[in-house]
């Protein structure tokens, strides 16, 4: 028991970046997410003992994550400013903020998906049991995702903006 | 928002290679702006003073963690009071089912009879749940059959305590709040001196909607439970058989009718496109006692396509069926 304690620590201090990120992605503001990853500590560390098998941590950390942030957007109804760009300053990126744009105009749940599998890399199946979706369900929101975000992609360059660009 | 300079455009090259295991430019391209989301993602700044924050609830989760135990003993017991509740329901539910709602499905030939056993239902807000279980009554005089009926009759019931339970798991958690209903019928797909098969299907809805189904097969001969490896001789590879016939079928209708799509020969979804049926795939026999394998919904095609079935002809699979 005592070593799952500690390994749940472990993980959670080498990968609080990950979790924040993740978080931010849901409620696009720097207190907020601090916020959620902070409950999502907490919450790790006092159910550690429900969690059993070593190999799911990382996949139920993430779900305390997720759910924690989409506690949070339920509780406090906050308008979600939807553009990333305003907190960082670029000197020599090509990219714009359209590129999250087009994140955010997916789905959260389809957004999570797609973060988890080309961000984070985690595996079909974790992802799974980090949604709580089955497999197959998964599979379709992330087909889904991907065509959506191609389609917005081409729209985007075939507009005037976009030739420009 | 900027140009691109000669600079940015060695950029994008550099990026471009970065990204792994693909073959072609057309993949670079889709992939490339994956790329570039993932960059600005990666640049999502983390606050400095998020790192003492953690370690502060970690060390307040650590110490309501040893405060909590105390109290599980409580806790348990008011549990189990919910629990027995809960049984006397069910238990009410099915003498009632079977003394009014029965459902008789006499079949012309047949020894056996299936009935609902009991029929859970629930409403709880926005959750609803109607769960037929069936339960194969026999007077056949064939012991083998009998003994075989029984432990699909168990079988049964596990699977669908198994549904009732994951029902009443997601109900609770989420207090009945947020649209979501399981309805699970059966039916008996074949039943005749040779066979017997038990279809039982689920559709649970949910914003979407997942459709999934189990099937139960009695050799009446032997009397045995009978999975697809016992249709086929031993150490053939009937996996590789079907799935390449299947293969087959797929492709060609694909080609005969734009509006059919598999995961199959696509490269949007070649990460999971079909390879081959499990071992114990789903299948029954059609009344020309052909082979008729069953996916479940989203399991080889997009959602739209529902649950796909194919027919394996006869002469695919002679040489390797019993």
């Amino acid at each position: 028991m005592v070593g799952m304690r500690k390994k749940v620590e472990q993980k959670f201090l080498s990968n609080y970046q990950n979790y924040y990120r993740l978080a931010y992605s849901y409620v696009k503001n720097e207190s907020d997410a601090m916020d959620i990853v902070q409950e999502s500590a907490y919450k790790a560390m006092k159910e550690h003992a429900s969690l059993k098998k070593e190999e799911y941590i990382s996949t139920w950390i993430y779900r305390i994550v997720i759910n924690t942030a989409l506690d949070y957007i339920r509780k406090n109804k906050k308008e979600i400013v939807g553009i990333m760009g305003e907190e960082k300053s670029y000197e020599d990126t090509y990219m714009n903020f359209d590129m999250m744009d087009l994140l955010n105009n997916l789905e959260e749940d389809d957004r999570t998906i797609i973060i988890l599998r080309f961000f984070e890399e985690e595996k079909l199946e974790d992802i799974a049991r980090i949604t709580g979706d089955n497999l197959n369900t998964v599979k379709t929101k992330l087909y889904r995702s991907l065509k959506k975000l191609k389609s917005n992609m081409e729209d985007f360059e075939s507009s005037e903006i976009g030739k420009v660009w | 928002m900027k140009k691109k300079t000669q600079s940015n455009y060695i950029k994008d090259m550099e990026q471009i290679k970065e990204v792994k295991s693909f073959k072609d430019a057309k993949e670079m391209d889709d992939l490339k702006y994956m790329n570039d989301m993932k960059k600005e993602y990666n640049d999502i700044i983390i606050p400095a003073a998020l790192k003492n924050k953690v370690e502060e609830s970690i060390m307040k989760g650590k110490k309501d963690n040893m405060k909590k135990n105390t109290i599980q003993v409580m806790k348990s017991g008011i549990i189990t009071a919910a629990a027995a509740l809960l049984a006397i329901v069910i238990l009410a539910n099915s003498n009632q089912s079977i003394a009014h709602a029965m459902k008789n499905i006499p079949i012309i030939g047949a020894i056996t009879n299936v009935v609902t056993f009991r029929t859970y239902k629930d409403k709880t807000k926005d959750f609803e749940a109607n769960i037929e279980v069936p339960k194969i009554e026999t007077d056949d005089k064939d012991e083998n059959i009998k003994k075989a009926a029984e432990e699909v009759n168990k079988s049964v019931e596990d699977y669908t305590n198994m549904l009732i339970e994951q029902y009443e798991t997601d109900m609770e958690a989420s207090e009945g709040e947020g649209h979501y209903a399981v309805d699970t019928s059966y039916q008996v797909i074949t039943d005749n001196d040779k066979i017997f098969t038990l279809r039982i299907d689920t559709v649970v809805a949910m914003g979407g909607s997942n459709s999934f189904s189990k099937f139960y097969h009695i050799d009446k001969q032997s009397g045995n439970i009978f999975t697809l490896k016992d249709v086929f001789k031993e150490n053939t590879d009937y996996i590789k058989v079907i799935s390449e016939n299947i293969k087959k079928q797929m492709r060609e209708q694909m080609a005969a009718d734009e509006s059919i799509t598999y995961f199959f020969e696509n490269e949007e979804t070649k990460e999971w496109n079909f390879e081959e049926i499990k071992v114990d795939q789903n299948f029954y026999f059609n009344k020309n006692e052909e082979l008729v394998i069953v996916f479940d919904k989203y399991e080889v095609a997009p959602g739209y396509m529902g649950m796909v079935e194919f027919t394996i002809p006869a002469e695919a699979i002679k040489d390797i069926i019993n």
